[in-house]
């Protein structure tokens, strides 16, 4: 149940506030492809898409920090490394974006269980140290990763109204997928 | 792999183009979109100054939506490759034998490496392993004499 609170954030993330944590629930051991596909929800604004992408990264970039200082493993030391490199990245440009579109990013349930998802994972993630906290970590981004490239699909994309945001996601998309599959390769690596 | 780029004195097989003021002791070499043609240039120069009897080519991969593109390219001795970022994240084309390496290409930025070398380079980027192409140097722009 300790990596519950992240799981049902981004559950919540795909359905758009629709979720119910406690529904959400999933062992760390979830593999993503378990995940049924969300839902499609409507009526996401652009200033609620700005706060869930910020949002989003933010959790990624916190647990990155966590993993590049307590991890064993080196690939993924260097793996959670370029999570906050990436992800910090992608911040930025997100938030140069609606700068200069004049968006304010309007926080919303989403963007609230995805910070306290977060928080919650940082805090299973400290409890653990070795293999063991290597493991959970690479199995928390591959579910992360998917559950937000659902996200972008099934919701955030589609709804994005103002064409610019609707580009960033469409160009910060493969930067998930690329994640997604190097955290894979991890995870085969790492139960072997 | 030979380094050939505007603004570097040293020389040495299996090293790509860098910036010259972030040159490292490997050789390499970031070109900026400014710095691109005189580069090129410098490694036309330095080209024709070998026994090739034809001008070199110059082969361009787009890094977008965190792949290479196209995947692979063929190209002759002597020819530059010319790797372009147009992604929103630093990407490296790196040799996965080893000898040569752009280093981090920044967004908007470029990064060449002329291919001196017959054989089959198969390359990632180091930041994303899982993003991977191929430069085959197939035959030389002599015919293979030389």
């Amino acid at each position: 149940m300790r990596m519950h609170g992240f799981l049902a954030a981004t559950l919540v993330l795909t359905a758009c506030g629709g979720g119910d944590a406690g529904d959400a629930g999933r062992t760390p051991e979830l593999e993503a492809s378990a995940v049924e596909a969300p839902a499609p929800a409507a009526g996401v604004t652009d200033a609620q898409i700005a706060a869930i992408v910020v949002a989003a990264n933010s959790v990624d970039v916190d647990a990155g920090a966590l993993a590049a200082e307590q991890a064993t493993d080196p690939e993924v030391k260097a793996f959670a490394q370029l999570m906050v490199t990436d992800h910090t990245a992608v911040n930025k440009q997100a938030a140069a974006l609606v700068a200069r579109l004049g968006v304010t990013p309007e926080a919303n349930p989403t963007s609230d269980a995805l910070r306290k998802g977060g928080e919650e994972t940082r805090a299973t993630l400290e409890a653990l140290s070795g293999a063991g906290f290597d493991r959970a970590y690479i199995d928390h981004e591959v579910a992360y990763h998917q559950q937000v490239l659902d996200a972008l699909d099934s919701t955030l994309i589609p709804d994005a109204t103002n064409a610019e945001l609707r580009a960033l996601l469409v160009q910060v998309r493969p930067a998930f997928v690329a994640h997604l599959d190097h955290a894979r390769t991890l995870q085969t690596r790492l139960a072997q | 792999m030979r380094l050939s780029a505007h603004g570097v004195g040293a020389q040495r097989p299996g090293t790509s183009a860098r910036s010259a003021t972030s040159s490292q002791a490997g050789g390499r070499v970031r070109v900026g979109a400014r710095r691109l043609g005189a580069v090129l240039l410098t490694a036309f120069v330095s080209a024709c100054g070998g026994p090739h009897a034809s001008p070199p080519t110059t082969h361009r991969i787009a890094i977008r939506g965190f792949l290479f593109d196209p995947a692979e390219v063929v190209v002759a001795v002597g020819d530059t490759v010319i790797w372009m970022n147009e992604d929103l994240l630093p990407h490296t084309a790196t040799s996965a034998a080893g000898g040569w390496d752009t280093g981090s290409i920044a967004t908007g930025d470029s990064a060449i490496v002329v291919m001196d070398r017959l054989g089959v380079n198969s390359y990632l980027c180091t930041f994303h392993p899982n993003m991977v192409g191929e430069v085959v140097v197939a035959v030389s722009r002599t015919g293979g004499g030389d």
